[in-house]
């Protein structure tokens, strides 16, 4: 308990720091706005320019079933996020992240442009458009304590990569797109191969930080919105892994990704899916050169339900939930490797999200897991949270 | 160009808007009608408008062919401007989304989105999760829509101009 204390401190001391920095900011931005006439100018043509703050945090409790391990309490992410815009067409938006108090990260830091109204062209580190949490995973957006497992041992969020590319809206169609060069999730590092068959590409998440950059990756996403109370989107991730020894071909696999979702509100209602399917060429050369056991295909998918216990017109929500996972990290293997069953995994979790505020929400639900492994038992988790959103 | 100057000091009296912002409104207004000239007249001093300025849009030999607003309502951490066309009775003709600045919540500029709102009097009134859909990862966005423009249908039930 004594840690835990000190680790608050030590974010209490950091949070500090940061306000710190935030106020002297401001001031700078407010001192030029004086001295600058052409800001002034600026603002008085464009009274929404400037400097913006938001974040989200997520403070948890995870209780696995049984006496043998004790509970963990984390202060699992708090993410300030900070974007200047320049003028209406320019703007820059980062996310600094802190994981587990002690790992401070940035999650996207990229510079936006706007050509019209549906085109825009980005540059830097940005989401991988995959599925509905990779983009979308501040925790009053989705229900559970903890993401999707399959938005973590198939597709790795918060997943996110350098590059450029061009994203938009086309209003007219209901449609959003994006469409990124990026780099990748590395396959072998500091003369290790660090890619698995549990959780397949999480292993070299470079998180923009000295990333390796050998191979250039495509990423898209499509979604439409166009019919009242639902979002359909389609997702596409292709390329090589990266290797910081190109002249090594067992270092590196192909990657092919694809990803389908929806999400859907009537009422009090609401339901939302995901399926994710990736075949990975060369696993078997990379798992006899690095004696690793990745797998030749990954696969999965959730579906989940929700429905508001407190009457629609009141500000605060219920949702009552339940979700049902599916995901295979070794759904096929390449040469000689056996599937292991341990990686067919499956997880019902149910419980509730109680939004107190529109940003502020108290989660607990209980997890059952599951693995195609025959006569392996059930492991239960009891997660309790508290996420805001702003 | 008469259109230009009349939309042009209206607004210098009135909020700062910019020429561009403008540009997209003149341009969303006219396509509602089938006038080939039409006028943009400030009307808002009448009444005080909660989210913007309300204009009357004329036609040959000052004609009232209908209303216009255009609003400017706050998204996640930035604002958007929209566009509200209303006939001579203050049914809504149509609504536009003009300038959304941000990523989150993009989504209510969708057209069949704002075709909830269209052929509405005054006095309807719009509830966010019933007669207006829901968008996820816009939640913030729709809310501020549907309170804009449930604000600016009971400042138009208290305007003169309403009868």
């Amino acid at each position: 308990m004594p840690l835990f204390l000190l680790n608050l401190n030590k974010l209490n001391m950091r949070f500090l720091t940061y306000t710190f920095l935030f106020i002297f900011t401001q001031v700078l931005f407010a001192q030029q706005d004086f001295n600058s006439a052409q800001t002034q100018l600026d603002n008085l043509s464009n009274q929404s320019s400037g400097l913006s703050i938001g974040g989200y945090a997520e403070i948890t409790y995870n209780n696995v079933d049984g006496s043998d391990t004790a509970a963990e309490l984390d202060v699992q992410r708090l993410v300030m996020l900070f974007a200047y815009k320049f003028d209406d067409r320019t703007q820059f938006v980062t996310e600094i992240e802190y994981e587990h108090v002690q790992e401070v990260f940035v999650e996207q830091a990229f510079l936006n442009y706007s050509i019209s109204d549906g085109v825009n062209l980005r540059g830097g580190l940005m989401l991988v458009p995959m599925g509905i949490i990779n983009e979308y995973h501040e925790p009053t957006t989705f229900n559970g304590v903890e993401r999707p497992s399959l938005d973590g041992k198939v597709v790795p969020t918060t997943w996110r990569e350098i590059g450029f590319g061009v994203s938009g809206r086309l209003n007219s169609a209901s449609v959003r797109y994006q469409a990124y060069l990026m780099t990748g999730s590395a396959s072998h590092l500091n003369d290790a191969y660090v890619l698995r068959g549990s959780d397949g590409l999480r292993k070299g998440r470079q998180k923009g930080a000295r990333s390796v950059g050998s191979d250039v990756n495509f990423a898209a996403k499509v979604e439409y919105y166009g019919t009242p109370g639902l979002k359909l989107g389609a997702s596409a991730y292709l390329g090589n892994t990266q290797t910081d020894r190109p002249d090594l071909d067992s270092t590196q696999v192909g990657l092919s990704m694809f990803g389908l979702d929806y999400r859907y509100t009537r009422g009090r209602f609401s339901s939302r899916g995901q399926y994710i399917t990736s075949t990975l060429s060369d696993t078997e050369e990379y798992n006899t050169a690095g004696s690793k056991d990745l797998g030749s295909a990954m696969q999965g998918f959730y579906v989940e339900g929700a429905y508001n216990l407190l009457p629609a017109n009141k500000k605060q929500k219920l949702d009552a939930f339940v979700r049902y996972e599916n995901f295979d990290t070794h759904a096929d293997t390449a040469g000689s490797l056996a599937v292991n069953d341990a990686y067919h995994r499956d997880e019902f979790t149910y419980g509730f999200s109680y939004h107190l505020a529109n940003g502020a929400v108290f989660k607990a639900d209980y997890q059952s897991k599951g693995t195609a492994v025959e006569g392996a038992d059930r492991v239960g988790q009891f997660n309790m949270g508290i996420g805001v959103f702003f | 160009m008469q259109l230009f100057l009349c939309v042009f000091t209206t607004v210098v009296v009135g909020q700062t808007h910019s020429p561009s912002l403008l540009k997209k409104m003149r341009k969303a207004v006219a396509q509602n009608f089938p006038e080939s000239q039409i006028q943009l007249r400030d009307v808002s001093g009448d009444v005080t408008f909660e989210y913007g300025q309300l204009f009357q849009v004329l036609g040959q030999n000052e004609l009232l062919l209908g209303y216009a607003f255009l609003g400017n309502a706050p998204s996640k951490t930035d604002t958007f401007d929209y566009l509200v066309v209303f006939d001579t009775t203050f049914i809504i003709k149509n609504i536009k989304v003009l300038v959304y600045r941000e990523d989150y919540g993009g989504e209510i500029g969708s057209k069949r989105w704002l075709r909830q709102f269209t052929g509405k009097d005054p006095n309807a009134h719009f509830d966010y999760g019933q007669n207006i859909a829901a968008i996820s990862g816009a939640t913030i966005s729709v809310r501020s829509m549907t309170r804009a423009i449930n604000s600016l249908l009971s400042d138009i039930l208290k305007s003169p101009l309403y009868q």
